[in-house]
């Protein structure tokens, strides 16, 4: 692992990740590349995709692993589906598509947003103001 | 609070764990201490938060050097009051008083998922055995002094706390500068100045809401407390 460019203890706020916007995403699985590219990104994701596989089977869950292979045959994700608490290991090989279906649960969910609603609630007049948490479902 | 008070009411033992972004105002938390002890908390611990990378909010999060200023300002100057579940030798790290590389394994975490690889905070795949775990990681690849920007800031409990507990235990040495910790109240002139300044986070919509809290504007040393 190369040195770090700047001493992290001379750092007084760590920004944070940029993160893209991928929610209704369907790459494109064209190349090896695009393949494991966008499977990263499946890992990456704060919410559920839809794997369909070559053989017709269609598993919607969360991808919480990959191991990577030298090639696509001997990569895979996990995925835990959503409606089995199991978890399944599918080779990078087998899925003919991939789309990021389900919602990021995190999107928007800064603590910015958060005293921007409470002001604006106060701003209303509103008096014991509660931000309610949203449905996950 | 309310919750707190009627576990604590209930017969529960109930100790907490704070954790602190940019724009935490260092009176607020020791205002917050005064508050947790009094309503009859056994003890407490307190961490800079982490850069986790999945957080909905990615602006809020210390660097060491504001990590380091934010926890002396807060526990320099500690009232006996305060009990925390923590090594103290871990609270001198936070504080910026010694340093400790990071032990990645220290505190695992496993889940629904399997053993999350490599530590609590990072999430760079699971194991389905401890011992996959162990074997599978490469642990050169982690923490601040690994050059792997994703550990950059980290000061969490969950890699220094071990190091900290291994340090104690490890030597006289460490068992000694452990109870020394145990004993010291850290009467620092400078920490109570740092009360003083006002909290600017670097990103900020409006003011965050603080619980008021008293700056405190001198220190007591007591008779028989080591500095």
């Amino acid at each position: 692992m190369s040195q770090p460019t700047i001493d992290p203890n001379s750092v007084e706020v760590m920004e944070g990740r940029q993160r893209e916007q991928l929610e209704g995403w369907i790459p494109s699985l064209a190349s090896e590349e695009d393949v494991r590219q966008a499977l990263e990104k499946a890992f990456d994701y704060r919410g559920d995709v839809t794997l369909t596989l070559k053989d017709g089977r269609v598993v919607h869950g969360y991808v919480f692993d990959r191991r990577a292979g030298t090639s696509l045959q001997d990569s895979a994700v996990r995925v835990m589906p959503s409606e089995e608490r199991t978890k399944l290991t599918i080779p990078y090989s087998d899925i003919a598509a991939l789309a990021f279906t389900g919602r990021d649960n995190a999107a928007g969910k800064t603590f910015e947003a958060w005293v921007r609603k409470y002001w604006e609630k106060k701003a209303a007049g509103e008096k014991n103001i509660a931000i309610q948490p949203e449905k996950l479902d | 609070m309310e919750g707190i008070k009627a576990a604590v009411a209930g017969g529960f033992r109930v100790t907490t764990n704070t954790t602190l972004f940019d724009g935490a105002d260092p009176n607020s938390v020791r205002g917050h201490f005064d508050d947790l002890m009094t309503v009859g908390v056994e003890a407490m611990m307190v961490a800079p938060g982490y850069t986790y990378e999945k957080a909905p909010d990615q602006k809020h999060f210390l660097g060491r050097a504001r990590s380091r200023r934010l926890f002396r300002a807060i526990l320099s100057n500690r009232k006996k009051s305060w009990k925390f579940n923590a090594n103290y030798l871990y609270l001198e790290f936070i504080m910026g008083k010694r340093d400790f590389k990071c032990t990645a394994w220290a505190m695992p975490t496993f889940s629904i998922f399997g053993w999350q690889k490599p530590c609590y905070l990072l999430q760079d795949g699971y194991a389905d055995t401890f011992q996959e775990l162990i074997d599978s990681t490469d642990w050169s690849n982690y923490g601040t002094e690994s050059g792997n920007p994703k550990c950059a800031n980290c000061m969490v409990h969950s890699g220094y706390e071990g190091t900290a507990v291994n340090y104690t235990f490890g030597s006289l040495k460490g068992l000694w500068e452990t109870a020394k910790a145990m004993m010291n109240l850290y009467p620092d002139k400078g920490a109570l100045d740092l009360l003083h300044e006002p909290v600017k986070p670097v990103h900020s919509f409006n003011p965050l809401v603080q619980i008021n809290a008293q700056i405190e504007t001198h220190v007591t040393v007591e008779e028989g407390t080591r500095v």
